[in-house]
């Protein structure tokens, strides 16, 4: 499989991976720097077994990598130095939606870290197991189950 | 019922992730990802488009959240995707280095958007002799309500940005801000419109977003050399009035020569250094400090990452301690700093594994006098455990007899 197969394969869902650790943005970014250094070194590519699976580590590596100066520079730059941005509801999501939205939820989801919300990713949306995910993130299983019973007792506490 | 409750949070959840993957963005074109040098179209200003990333600042998070959130109370089910099929085992080491290709700052993508300048456009022109480390985006007169809050060129130096924040204590810093910035290089401006000033500059602007607190409007400007990105933040901006509020500001903007400014500015790439960690050693860490009208500008460095920035409140006569970075990287290597009042002789740090380090503030700072009476630290750690965690978990500011001044967590 030639990058730019894969690129037009699996981009969408790369880029919404990325999106769920570092918002929508730098996702893009993300993304697109992992496949220009790609491009500029094919040899890397062509070693490739797992494309898929490859690409995925890739991008969570990448985000990793440069979340954390950006978040950094946004919080002292635009927010205010140590504010937190606040979780609101999606300006353009249906606002029938929006009311229903459980706020005590809407914070349990919004304070998941940038991991927690890669793992419910890995885990709800592709359907891989503890053990898959750990692959991925270059983790261990326990690591992921942990993060994603942290994950999952912060959403059964604002359910309960 | 636990079994219910359990279905209920696998429901959430995976209503969660579904909702991320509806309203991620689309990915770039790949023409745009092909490098320079072949005849096909050159990449993206890998800068240029950091630069606009920066700027879209809160909606990043907000926007990122809202979606997960937005669909957890219910789907209207018109995904026209479905979950993918499980990832195959990852069989070769997925590494790739952080650091990428040099691309050249000067070359524009095709794709950008391009508006041009309008040929009587005086308000915003420049003097070809003028060095972008020296352009500065002002309003003739700050907009009411706001104050310059800081002003920096960034150590490249590719970029100046200044802030103009509230004036009304009422009003917090991240619900009332206008944020100005040049940068050298290209943007892209996606879902933007084009707007031209009474005085003929034609910008793009966009919805930001809004939180609880406040909306957010963005602005952009494309000139041959160099782009301006501007940010308004006001408590009552919505999407529809945005661009009555944000037009006069725009129609205000001038370039301006530091010397007139008629503020001070920050150079990062020249900020006196106010503590290392005890260490000599070659992975040291650096904490520096500068002033900048109502803000601390601090800029810090180790083996393992660092970070620069400006607009933090500190005021050593009321404030204890501040944790003011922290970076890890994948061999669980942890650096920590903030700042601290003469008061305190003792930070300790408390780590993942139960782990604690103890920092001697200090200030190195002798031939800046703006920043007596103020010390920093920053110490570095091997943590055991995986960066996926969090390394960091806190810790106590110490007067010299032993009291406790305060206790702090992650910043």
């Amino acid at each position: 499989m030639t990058l730019e197969d894969a690129y037009r394969r699996w981009s969408h869902d790369l880029v919404a991976f990325a999106t769920t650790m570092t918002g929508p943005e730098a996702a893009v970014d993300a993304v697109a720097d992992v496949f220009q250094r790609l491009l500029a070194d094919p040899d890397r590519w062509d070693a490739v077994d797992e494309p898929r699976a490859y690409l995925f580590r890739s991008v969570h590596n990448q985000v990793r990598h440069h979340g954390r100066s950006g978040t950094r520079r946004l919080a002292r730059e635009h927010a205010g130095w140590g504010a937190r941005p606040s979780v609101g509801t999606d300006p353009t999501a249906d606002a029938a939606v929006a009311t229903v939205v459980d706020r005590d939820l809407d914070v349990a989801l919004g304070a998941l870290s940038p991991q927690q919300r890669a793992v419910i990713d890995l885990v709800y949306w592709h359907d891989l197991t503890a053990d898959q995910a750990a692959e991925i993130l270059g983790v261990r299983p326990g690591t992921v189950r942990r993060q994603l019973d942290r994950a999952r007792r912060r959403v059964r506490g604002a359910l309960a | 019922m636990n079994d219910q409750l359990t279905h209920d949070i696998d429901d959430a959840l995976r209503a969660a992730a579904d909702g991320i993957h509806r309203r991620a963005p689309e990915p770039r074109a790949w023409d745009d990802l092909l490098p320079r040098g072949s005849f096909e179209q050159p990449p993206r200003n890998v800068d240029a488009s950091r630069r606009v990333l920066a700027f879209a600042a809160a909606a990043i998070v907000l926007v990122a959240l809202g979606g997960l959130v937005a669909v957890v109370g219910g789907s209207d089910g018109s995904d026209p995707r479905t979950p993918g099929a499980p990832l195959p085992p990852v069989t070769t080491a997925g590494e790739v280095e952080p650091t990428g290709p040099e691309i050249d700052a000067d070359r524009r993508p095709l794709d950008i958007v391009r508006p041009t300048l309008a040929a009587d456009a005086d308000a915003i022109a420049v003097a070809p002799d003028v060095e972008l480390s020296d352009r500065w985006l002002a309003p003739n007169a700050p907009p009411e309500g706001f104050t310059l809050d800081y002003a920096f060129r960034s150590d490249d130096p590719s970029s100046t940005s200044s802030r103009y924040l509230s004036t009304d204590p009422s009003i917090t810093h991240d619900e009332q801000f206008l944020l100005l910035e040049i940068s050298r290089g290209s943007l892209s401006a996606e879902d933007s419109t084009a707007f031209t000033t009474d005085s003929g500059v034609e910008w793009q602007h966009r919805w930001g977003g809004s939180s609880n607190a406040a909306g957010s409007a963005e602005a952009f400007l494309q000139a041959p050399e160099w782009f301006a990105t501007v940010r308004l933040a006001l408590p009552d901006l919505t999407e529809a009035t945005y661009l009555d509020e944000l037009a006069p500001i725009l129609d205000s903007l001038r370039l301006v020569a530091e010397s007139d400014l008629g503020h001070p500015v920050v150079d990062l790439g020249d900020v006196p250094v106010l503590a290392r960690t005890p260490d000599d050693a070659e992975r040291s860490g650096v904490l520096r400090l500068a002033r900048s009208i109502n803000a601390w500008c601090v800029v810090t460095g180790a083996g393992n990452g660092g970070g620069m920035g400006c607009g933090l409140r500190f005021d050593p006569a009321l404030d204890v301690v501040e944790v003011t970075d922290q970076f890890w990287d994948d061999d669980g290597r942890v650096t920590v700093a903030g700042l601290a009042a003469p008061a305190v002789a003792t930070v300790e740090l408390d780590f993942a594994g139960g782990s604690t380090i103890a920092l001697r503030p200090e200030n190195r700072a002798d031939d800046a006098p703006e920043l007596a009476g103020i010390n920093g630290w920053i110490g570095t750690t091997q943590v055991p455990g995986s960066a996926f965690d969090d390394l960091f978990v806190g810790g106590r500011a110490l007067a010299a007899d032993g009291t406790v001044l305060a206790t702090f967590g992650q910043s």
